[in-house]
This record gives structure tokens, sequence and C-alpha cells, in this order.
């Protein structure tokens, strides 16, 4: 790492300077413990700044890169930084560039939120594929980081096409056929080799993403929410499994009755596990899923219970908003046939820590599940505790698609040869170790 | 490196094209993807299978016949193997001329006559088949006084002094090998019994020259057709049958490039089909087995049929007839043709025994064919169900002993 | 990895190099006869052929692993080779080297039936999954290839199926993936990262790196296992088609993007005329004849679904379709020919059409490339001028073909929502004559430009020098082009695995 001049107040007045708006520059203390992880030390973090283009953040990773400095970027719970950097927050890009209703391409900024763009597209005839976990509220991190999807059963997990990023030295980045300057296509693989993945779950170590287009879908001709209860996860699942594969559903989510409880609808009498379909088409075809589920379940020899009209409701409503997963949680893949062996262990370590809201996603038709686990009234302990859980569990077969810090190592170690390309690659675009430092690759 | 003369008779001239415009599909490798049903018995080619670099494929030979007419390639050893463990058995010129309207079964003829107009063939193992053809005209080293020791105590009429309307060819293989001459006399028994008014021409009888032919000596070849057509047109048959797919293709196929004969060919099991279909032969007794049927290359991809033998078998009580995965013009070759037995006997086992295995996989207790050919071959295999001709079953089955 | 420094010419080099190989494989199956090598010199690309110096076939990851460390220590170049398939010169040593053919490894290790997914090895054909997976009611997503290719190497080289609109490119497929890296280190990514994450559909963990191995020829490593998805079989499938007379490609390209839009097809295909006779006859003449009855356009929809009730539903939402977009049936009895004629319920049904097209001059050149589905009849008709120039007058070349040199196909592939659309032209030089061979070099050297020009993009950047996609697009990608060589320098320093691929060097020195 190369330092060119270690003098902060330089650097610091340099960025003032840049930033012009006094809004976008900031040394308040609270200010930037508030993105700091919750009891890791706040003192190498100088200032945070709002940058308002890829302009700024070029100068800015300049200045950076002069004195020495690490650039980081809000992360979901918080940033760790381990070295004197400042922090890049992306509010002022917060622009929604284009809603491309035929081609079905959203175009932003990486500083639009959920809140802001939702509005936006309802006078469009086209939606998202909204997140079912997210922990982010930023449209294009959460397609970066590959958050899983409400309609994950049905729509493929990946939501992000293209992208441009800046990379450490300044260059523009540009992904998939964006990189062919004369190309009006939007498609997400590169022209030859799929480099531009390596951003995708990288938190930004690689890379400032400045914008992305995100995949749009059409709104269906009809669509109906029907909700069952059943007794047990094991039936749900089997229904849901069964579902999926005969693609019966665009969402499909199987819920613990907390889970139910707390982001859906809440009532007396709730059963223990809900399953949520999500029927789309025409109206006679909507009319004949929700028919064929009720064939499916007597099938499966179950006996579900409808969980009614106001419940039905109330979880259409839901699935027309991101839902966020709270800072005391974790979710990973599997298959169906591991999800009680790992949602034991999760139980065992976690029951005493608070209340545990479970849900399980259908991945692709079934293929793989993702299991997400809420962690709510929690013990002072219980994020520690979900901590020391996660590398066991990586060990047990859960898969956690984008690990950071401590649990990142532990995953990569497991192969030296992945860490060593991982390294080799952040070597290449990074090899000052500016973005992110520490946060997901050590370098 | 030989800078091998290009005139106008180097037969890769003809197949040039081919070798040039070879698209690489790769079907050549395995039977029809529409009509595969099990994936341990996919394979078509048996020297890809078996030897597995690109050269040993159709898809290869063509390169080859490039290089050769490039002069970039020279003869070695490796190069007389790849050209002469081709069975020809037609399996990738099934699917290459539906497909893309090529023939690398002609491309790899070319490339052995090439070896043999450039005095690289015949291999030292063929040699001894050739001598063999030319001294005893047969390839088995036996004398011609032995060619009718089948049919000893089988009052048979002499085709040629006779008044016949068919002559019974009985082809080299069934006339010497003593365990398949047993194939020769129930051919015989079932045309007596059906009443057909045939004759054999005994010691007389030439070889077809098949074998010549796919090895791919063909100034020797023609000699001996141009001989055999003489023979044969003078005897005034109406119909000329043999049991021997081998013989039955030759005639039937290659003969007319020489002039042809003036009588119709068929295959023992053309002729039984019809006659057990009008009535002339009646399959009266039960033989209760389980049966698989192999179908020999020159029967089946040479001559197109198929569907005689099982309809045979579909006559004869008591038999249950269970395909092996690679079946009609699918079928994987026994490995015993164009040579390759007598070049390479460890290949051509080998080929057999995959065979066989398939075989094996069927549950059948006999595995059935109509060529003698594919019978010694498939039948020097230990493991397997039992190998047995169609026409003894038909002549069991019709009452004969 | 130690780097052997030699004073060998080069042939002591290869000889030194083949015992070491025969060391590792066997004597069976190693060796540097020509006779043998010539057989991995071309394709059916208009690549000029090279051979290798050597061609080694392993049977497991462990000497695939040997093999590249070997060729690492002497500086020898390694070229994989699956099936050999290759369209695009891929396979064609461009420096000698090692050609590695991957044959023997041609096990299916595992079918997951509840889990929908399949492991497999390169020299796995897509007939070999498909026949396998038919058995438990899966299948895999067949190409427009034929189904003797390798299913790993087609999903890794972003294969486009009829059934894209619905599951994606061949990257979308892929699990998880295990990876020889330059060095002879073996690198698993995705579900195989770690032995016990199961099939899972994901990427990662972490910064997704398997996309690097993604159409890059070997490059970087070659895969010598992989873990696709498969997908349910339709328990009921039925086929209509809608026909267009003239050269109506607004018409076309819209009704596909509809279809796809609606997301109520399986597969959808679009054939020219002659390209469905091809695939209706068994010869060229039966072709001409069938061709004449054809429509100019026939795009053929599949739909179907869990029961025969959803199929009608599926078939209704179709129908609105053709009524929005003013398309036209096809006749019944042509569709009734078609199902007579073809097994048109197995996949590749279709895709055995890739060598009948062959039967006009034994190889067809593509150009298949990424364009928004509404800009692709403005596309085609560019390209169409430029083969007619290319190819005009090819009289004196004409052989018994069902159609003339100077026309081209058009094959429009939606994909999903219809977003964009993989458009394949296709034009049909004749390799085996010099003009041909020059005429399609022509038409590659006006077409690649023009089509990177024009906003097209190439996301399969095969061939070489003289008829490459790669060469011509690549070094237009800017940063990408930088990041691609500075990774390439890094993972491979000695530039030994498949040198000379997407407009990177072929020589050593430059690395």
């Amino acid at each position: 790492m190369v330092t060119c001049g270690t003098d902060q107040r330089l650097a610091l007045a340099r960025l003032r300077e840049t930033m012009i708006d006094p809004a976008r520059f900031s040394t308040d203390h609270e200010l930037i413990s508030s993105y700091v992880e919750t009891g890791h030390p706040d003192d190498d973090l100088l200032a945070v700044v709002f940058p308002r283009s890829q302009t700024d953040i070029r100068q800015i990773l300049e200045v950076a890169r002069i004195n020495g400095l690490a650039v980081y970027t809000r992360a979901p719970w918080g940033v760790k930084p381990d070295r004197k950097g400042i922090l890049m927050d992306f509010d002022f890009m917060s622009d929604v560039m284009s809603i491309d209703e035929k081609n079905l391409f959203l175009e932003l900024e990486p500083g639009v939120t959920w809140e802001q763009v939702l509005p936006e597209l309802s006078a469009h005839r086209v939606r998202l594929a909204l997140p079912a976990a997210a922990r982010s509220r930023y449209v294009l991190e959460c397609a970066m980081q590959r958050e899983i999807t409400l309609p994950a059963c049905r729509f493929a997990n990946n939501q992000l096409s293209t992208f441009h990023a800046v990379l450490a030295d300044g260059t523009e980045y540009r992904s998939g056929s964006e990189a062919l300057t004369s190309s009006v296509a939007h498609w997400r693989e590169d022209g030859g080799p799929n480099i531009s993945r390596v951003f995708k779950g990288s938190h930004n170590t690689f890379g400032i993403p400045t914008r992305a287009f995100i995949y749009l879908y059409p709104l269906p001709e009809a669509r109906k929410v029907v909700a069952v209860g059943l007794s047990s996860r094991k039936q749900c699942c089997k229904l849901a499994a069964r579902a999926a594969r005969v693609e019966l559903g665009t969402e499909v989510l199987v819920l613990s009755r907390d889970k139910a409880k707390d982001d859906v609808w809440s009532a007396k009498g709730m059963p223990a596990w809900t399953v949520i379909f999500g029927l789309e088409g025409t109206p006679k075809l909507v009319k004949y899923q929700a028919r064929r589920l009720k064939e499916l379940a007597e099938e499966l020899k179950l006996t579900p219970k409808p969980m009614g009209k106001e419940f039905e409701a109330a979880a259409a409503s839901a699935l027309e908003k991101p839902w966020y997963a709270p800072e005391v949680s974790l979710g990973f893949y599997t298959n169906w046939s591991r999800v009680d062996e790992l949602s034991a262990k999760v139980e065992a370590a976690l029951k005493p820590k608070g209340k545990l809201a479970q849900m399980v996603i259908p991945v692709k038709r079934g293929a793989s599940v993702y299991v997400q686990y809420d962690v709510r009234d929690g013990t002072p302990d219980a994020a520690a505790s979900v901590k020391k859980l996660l590398p066991a569990l990586a060990d047990a077969g859960a898969f956690f698609p984008d690990p950071t810090g401590s649990l990142a190592m532990h995953i990569f170690n497991k192969q030296p040869v992945y860490l060593r390309t991982l390294r080799q690659i952040k070597q290449l675009l990074d090899p000052e170790d500016i973005l992110n430092s520490g946060q997901v690759v050590e370098v | 490196m030989a800078n091998l003369t290009r005139n106008r008779f180097d037969p890769l001239l003809q197949v040039q094209k081919d070798a040039y415009r070879c698209g690489k599909c790769m079907q050549c490798k395995w039977i029809d993807h529409d009509l595969m049903s099990d994936t341990e018995f996919m394979a078509m080619c048996p020297s890809g299978a078996r030897f597995r670099y690109e050269a040993y494929y159709a898809s290869g030979r063509q390169e080859i016949a490039r290089g050769m007419l490039e002069g970039t390639l020279d003869y070695n050893e490796r190069l007389l193997h790849i050209l002469f463990t081709c069975t020809e058995c037609g399996g990738c010129q099934v699917i290459c001329s539906n497909l893309g309207d090529k023939n690398p079964l002609k491309t790899i003829v070319a490339l052995r006559e090439r070896a043999f107009r450039d005095r690289k063939a015949p291999l030292p193992e063929h040699e001894t088949l050739i001598k063999s053809m030319e001294n005893y005209e047969n390839p088995w080293q036996q004398p011609r006084s032995r060619r009718d020791a089948w049919m000893k105590r089988m009052n048979l009429k002499d085709a040629r002094k006779e008044d016949v309307d068919t002559l019974f060819f009985v082809g080299c293989t069934a006339a010497y090998d003593t365990k398949l001459q047993e194939n020769a006399r129930a051919t015989a028994d079932i045309l007596t019994m059906a009443g057909v008014n045939f004759g054999v021409l005994g010691k007389d009888e030439l070889c077809c020259g098949s074998t010549l032919l796919r090895m791919g000596d063909v100034d020797r070849y023609k000699k001996m057709a141009v001989k055999n057509i003489e023979s044969l047109n003078s005897l005034g048959v109406e119909r000329v049958v043999t049991a021997c797919s081998g013989c039955s293709s030759v005639l039937r196929h290659e003969y007319p490039e020489l002039g042809g004969l003036n009588a119709k060919v068929k295959h023992a099991t053309e002729l039984v089909q019809e006659l057990v279909k009008k009535g002339q032969l009646e399959l009266k007794k039960p033989i209760k087995k389980t049966v698989t049927y192999h179908d020999p290359c020159h029967l089946g991809r040479y001559a197109g049929v198929y569907e005689e033998p099982r309809k045979i078998l579909g006559a004869i009580p008591g038999i249950e007839l269970v395909e092996m995965p690679r079946n009609r013009e699918n079928a994987f070759c026994c490995g015993a043709g164009a040579g390759v037995k007598t070049a390479y006997p460890e290949f051509a086992q080998w080929v057999a025994r995959e065979r066989m295995r398939e075989a094996a996989s069927t549950g059948a207790e006999l595995l059935v064919t109509a060529c003698p050919f594919c019978e010694q071959n498939l039948g020097s295999v230990k493991q397997g169900p039992e190998v047995v001709d169609i026409l003894d079953l038909v002549r069991e089955s019709a009452g004969g002993v | 990895m130690a780097v052997r420094e030699v004073d060998l010419t080069a042939n002591e080099l290869y000889q030194e190099v083949l015992g070491k190989l025969k060391e590792i494989v066997g004597e069976e199956w190693a060796t540097d006869d020509p006779v043998i090598l010539i057989g991995y010199s071309r394709d059916q690309s208009l690549e000029t052929a090279h051979n290798p110096n050597v061609v080694v076939l392993p049977e497991s990851t462990k000497q695939v692993s040997q093999i590249v460390a070997l060729a690492s220590e002497y500086g020898v170049a390694v070229v994989p080779w699956s099936t050999g398939g290759n369209t695009g010169g891929g396979c064609i040593p461009q420096r000698g080297g090692i050609t590695c053919d991957m044959r023997r490894m041609d096990r299916i290790l595992d079918l997951d039936v509840e889990n929908m997914s399949v492991r497999i090895q390169p020299g796995v054909t897509f007939g070999k999954v498909y026949v396998e997976a038919e058995k438990v009611g899966l299948r895999n997503v067949c190409p427009s290839a034929p189904a003797s290719v390798s299913m790993l190497a087609n999903y890794m080289d972003k294969g486009v199926f009829q059934v894209s609109n619905k599951y994606g490119v061949g990257t979308d497929s892929i699990l998880g993936m295990e990876i020889v890296l330059a060095d002879g280190e073996i690198l698993r990514t995705g579900c195989l990262q770690q032995k016990n994450y199961g099939s899972i559909c994901v990427e990662g963990p972490g910064p997704d790196i398997s996309g690097i191995f993604h159409a890059s020829m070997g490059i970087f490593g070659i895969c010598t296992e992989m873990v696709a998805q498969l997908y349910p079989i339709p328990e009921w499938e039925e086929v209509t088609a809608a026909q267009f007379d003239e050269d109506d490609l607004e018409a076309v390209s819209e009704f596909l993007r509809q279809v796809a839009r609606e997301d109520c097809s399986l597969e959808t295909i679009l054939f020219q005329d002659a390209y469905m006779a091809m695939g209706l006859s068994d010869d060229n003449d039966g072709a001409d004849f069938i061709r004449q009855m054809m429509p100019r356009q026939n795009a053929l929809v599949f739909y179907g679904g869990e029961t025969e009730e959803e199929m009608e539903l599926r078939r209704e939402q179709l129908d609105a379709v053709f009524d929005v977009t003013g398309a036209e049936h096809f006749p019944d009895a042509v569709i009734n020919l078609f199902k007579q004629t073809v097994n048109w319920k197995r996949v590749f049904k279709m895709i055995q059409l890739t060598p009948r097209v062959e039967r006009t001059t034994g190889c067809f050149e593509l150009f298949w490339f990424n364009i928004p589905i509404d800009q692709a009849p403005d596309m085609a008709r560019q390209f169409m001028k430029l083969a007619r120039k290319n190819f005009a007058d090819s009289g004196a070349y004409r052989e018994d073909m069902t159609f003339a040199y100077e026309e081209t196909t058009f094959y429009l592939q939606p994909l999903e929502f219809g977003r964009t659309g993989m458009l394949e032209m296709d034009a049909y030089p004749n390799q085996g004559e010099p003009e041909g061979v020059k005429r399609g070099l022509a038409m590659a050297r006006d077409a690649i430009p023009f089509i990177c020009e024009a906003g097209g993009q190439f996301d399969r950047p095969y061939g070489g020098e003289e008829s490459g996609f790669g060469w011509v697009q690549t070094p237009m990608l800017g940063t990408y082009y930088d990041l691609l060589k500075s990774l390439k320098r890094e993972m491979d320093p000695r530039n030994i695995m498949n040198p000379g691929r997407l407009g990177l060097t072929a020589d050593t020195s430059e690395c």
C-alpha cells in the first residue's frame, strides 16, 4: 500500500472543497458513528462524503489514494474500518434515470431506495422483484448483493442486468453489453468471459457502482394471493416444493407463525405455519391455479386451512412492498432435504436468544431453497450468538452467498485457491486496497 | 514426408469435397439421439469407442483424407491402424448422410483403396487372406475340394446341371466353418421344406469378393466379382438366395457396378418371411425362449432389411423378442467385418464383448442373428446369451431337425 | 510452481513432454503422431487448420491437473477439447502445444432428482443427459446445436436455447464448477465450493469468480466438472406456429417478443423456410420441394403445463398474442407433418437441423449476437446486404443446395420476457472450395465490425484472427478489455492456456 502523504487534515480539506456543498461532507462524530458497526471502534473513519456524480467519486478516490486513506461504502449493519478512511454515502446519487416499459429495464443510481422507486413505477405497467430479506434499502445495492427476492420461485434470482462502476484508480468500468459503447441491448453477459460477475456480492470492494440496469417485469393481467395454514414446516415445505415444481405461484413463501404475524397479519389462532402463493396470469389461469393448489394438497394428503380473506388481502399488500431483514438475522441457501437439519442447528443456538421468525423460499422452481431467520426481541448477546453460529452453520453446509469479515475468510479459506483467486482480482483492481479495505477480501 | 502424386486415379479425389466439408457435428460417434434409450449403449463407432482419438471416428478420418490429399501426412503403423480398424459397419454413414448429406464410408473405403494403390496395404495379416483368395478363392485357406463338405449326406440339386429357379449361394464362412456349416444345412432344409426349387454350386462356388472389397483391394475384388457374375448369370436362375449378409450385400449392391446379376438377390430372411406369409412354410413348433436380435450391418444398414427377421421371430410361437438399446440402423457392429477380425483379432473381440454385454443387458437367453460372420465373432465371446442363427430357429420351428 | 528453463529444440521439448504425459495417463493415451494430431486441427469454422504438437486423453481431474502443471513447467500451450463441436475455432491450437481431449471424462456423476440437477464431466453430451434425465421426468435445456456436443462446454459458452425465453442462457443453469487453473491447482465455485453444499442455485460464495471462466475457451482454466440445473418435463405439451409470408421481420420480431413477455410458452423457435424444409426432409431435393410450400418465416411455439387444462389455458394466452400481433396460424396439415416427421417431443428434435443445414455447403458461418428485439429486423436487412455483396455471383460454387449462397438465415431467439434477443444470422460459404473460404472470410471481415458498430454485442467472442468475433470486438470493450488482459497475465503468466483467443496474444513473450 502506498502512502503518499498522510496529512489527514489536508485530505479532509480537499474533500470538503471537492464536495462544494457543505451538506455533502461531514466530520460529525455522531453521524460517522452511525455508519460503523455497533461495538466496532469508529475513530478510523474520518468523514462521510456524499458524491453526486461519477466525477465526484473519481475525485474522492484520488484524494484517498494520494493520502493513503481507505474508502468505505455503507454496509447494512455498519462498516468495520480496519484503517483510516472515509465513507461514501450515495444519497445524493438518487436519480431514477429511465423506466423502459417495453424492454423491461429500470436504470438508476445507487442512492435510489425502494421507497423512492415504487411510487414512480406505479405510473407504468411494470414492477420489480422485491426483496424478501433486504439488508439494504437501496435498490442497486440489493441487486449487486443478490438479495433473495419474494418471487425467487419464478423469477431468476439475479435482478441485475448491466452496471457502470468506478474502479479504485478512477477508471470507469462497464459491464455486459454496456462495455461496447455502441450497444443498446443492456445484455448482462459480458462480451467474453463474465468477469463483471466478480463485482456482484463484493460489497464494492472491487469497484463502486454508479449506475445499473435492473430487471422489470410486466404486470400480470390478473393476480390473486392464496394463503393456507398447516401445522408443520415439513408439511408446508412439501406443498411449497410441489407447487414450485409445477410453477404454481410467482411468490411461494413458507412462514412461521411469528414471521407471518410480524410481516403480514396478526390474528388470533394463527396456525403454526403458513404458505403464501402469489398466483398470476390470465383470470382463467389464476382461477385454475387456485383450484389446482387445493388438488395438490389433497394429492399430498395434506389438509391445509385457508387463512381467510383478511389475511390474504394483507399478504397481497405485503407482497407489494420490500421485506427487510432485521439487524439480528441470518439467511442461507440449501436443499429441501436439509432444511430441517440446518434449522435445528439454528434453533438450538438461537431459541434462547429471542423470538425466531423463519421463512423458507423455494428458489427457481424449487430447485433449492433459501432459509431466513429473523431474531426478534433478542437478548443483548443475540447478535453475538448469531455471529458465533454462522461459521458452524457454514461448515454444516449452509451456503451464505455474500459473507463479510471473518465469516468470509472462514468460508473462502476452505479452499485456499479460492481465496488466492479473490486476492488476485483484488490486487488487480485495487492494488492499494482502498475500497472497503478488510470488509470482504483481506489482501 | 512422402510427396504422394495426385493423379486422376487417386481414389481420394472422389471424396475430396466431403473431406473438406465435414462440419464436425460429431454425430458420427453416436447412435441417433432421437432413438436413444440407454446411455450405457450409445456409441456407434466401434473403433472410436475403443481407441478414442478423434482420428478413429469418421470425422477424424475425413481429416486424414484431407491430410493425404494435401500431402501433409505420411503412412505409418498408426495410420494403417486407423484405416483398417474400421469395420465399415456404416453407422457413421447412416447418420451423416441423413443429417449432413455426406458419405464418410466412401471416404474410408477410398483411404483403403489409396493404401493399396500406394502399396502400403495389404497389412501382413491380410496377405494370408489375400493369398488364400488367390489360391483357393476363399478367405479361409481351405481347399476348394472341401467347399461342399457341409452338404455331404444331403441330396441337393446341382444348379449347373439341373433345372432350378433359385440358387442357394452358401458363402465361404458357412461353407468352411465347421460350426457354422449348420447354418448352411438349416437354410437348405428350410428351402426344401418350403418346396423351393433350388440348387447349389457346391465346390464350384466362388467367394463373393466382399472381404477384398471391404479391405480395399478393389482390383482383386473386381476380378473375382466379374468371374462370379459370369458364373452366376450362366445358371439362368431367377433368384439367388444367401444366408450371409456380407454376400447378399455385395451381390445385390456392388455387383451392379460391374454389370450385375440377372437374377434377383435376396437374403434368406427375406425369402423365409415371404414363404411364411404365403403359407409355404409353417412355423408350428413352439420355442419358448426370450431372444434378442442383432442386426448384421450388411443386412441392416447396407440393405435396409430390419423387419423381416423380426417378423419371422414374431411368427415363431413362444419366442419373446426383447430389443437391444442399439437396434436396426443403430445396431452396434459385431466387430468382425472388413478384415478387422483377421488383422486385429483382439479389437474384434473387444467389439464383440461390447455387443454381448449389451445383449446380456436385455436378459435374453439367446442372441439371434442373420449372418454367419456375426455369429462366428459374437459366438466366440464367453459371456452373454447363446448366439444362434435365425435360420436354426426357423428350421426347428418348421419341424426340421 | 517451478518453471523449467529448457534449452531444447521444439522437437526435443515435446518429446520430453510426451514422455511425461505418458507417465500421467498411460502409454495409450498420449501421442504426437501426426495422423492423430490432424484430427484436432480443424472445426467447421473457416479458421485455418493448425495441429497441436501432442494430444493427451486424461480420464480424471487429477490427471488434467498434472497435465496442466506439466505444461506450465515447460511453457507449452494447453488447448481443451471436450467433444470438438466448437463452431468458432475455439479448439484449434494457435501456438501448437497440447490438445487435452476430455472425451474419456464422459460420466454423469450424479443425477439429483429432488433438486433437479446433474453433475457431469466434459465429455458428457447433451443427448446423454437428456436420455437419463427423461427417465426421471427432467430435462436439460438443449442448445441450437447437435445433441452430440458437450453439455458442460455449451453451458460455459453461454449456449442459447429454444427455451431461453423461459430458462435463460447456459450460464444461468450452472450451479457449480470445478476448474483446473493454469498452474494445475483445482478451483471449485458455486455449490461445489464446499463438499456439503448440495446442488443449490447460487452464485459465489462472495464475489462471483465463476464468471471468469464463462465463454473463456479455457484461457483461464479447464473445467473438469459441472453441476447444472435440470428442469421439469411438462406432462402436457403441444405445438403451434405462426407464419409470415412476406419478409415482414417486424411482425415476426413483435410476435416473438410478445410471446416471451407473456411467459406463456415453453420454447420458441424461429425458422426460415429453407431451414425448416431441411429439418423435414432427408435430402436437398426433398427440402427444395417442401420449401415451396412453406411460408417464409415460421415461428414454432411449444406450450404446455402440468395438466391438459393448464396447457389449454396457455394456448388461450398464445391465441391472444396471435390476435394482438396479427400473426397467422400455420395450417394444421403442416403442423401434423411436422409432428409426424420429427420426434418433436424430444428437445433436440429440431436441433438436429444444425448438421442438416451443413448439407448445403458443409458448414455455415454463424454470427450470433445480442440486440433489442425491435432492432433485429433492421440489423438483419443490413446483414443480408453484406451477404449478397460477398456471395453474389457465386454461381460457380453452387452445388446441389437448397438455397443460394447469397441467402442468409434469420434466427431470432427472444430472451427472458422479451427484454432482448439473440439474433443469429448465418451465411453459407463452402469450406471445400478456396473461393468459398475467401468469400466467407470477407463476409466475416465485413459483418463483425458492422454488427459491433450497429449496436449488436457478441457475448461469445469466438474465433481467431481470421474470422473471429473476439478479435474485432474485444479491443472495443474499453476497461473490460484491460481487465481481461490483466487477469490473463495474472492467472496465466506463461500464457499457456489456449493462447491467442479473445483478441489476446498467442505469444509467450508479451505475457
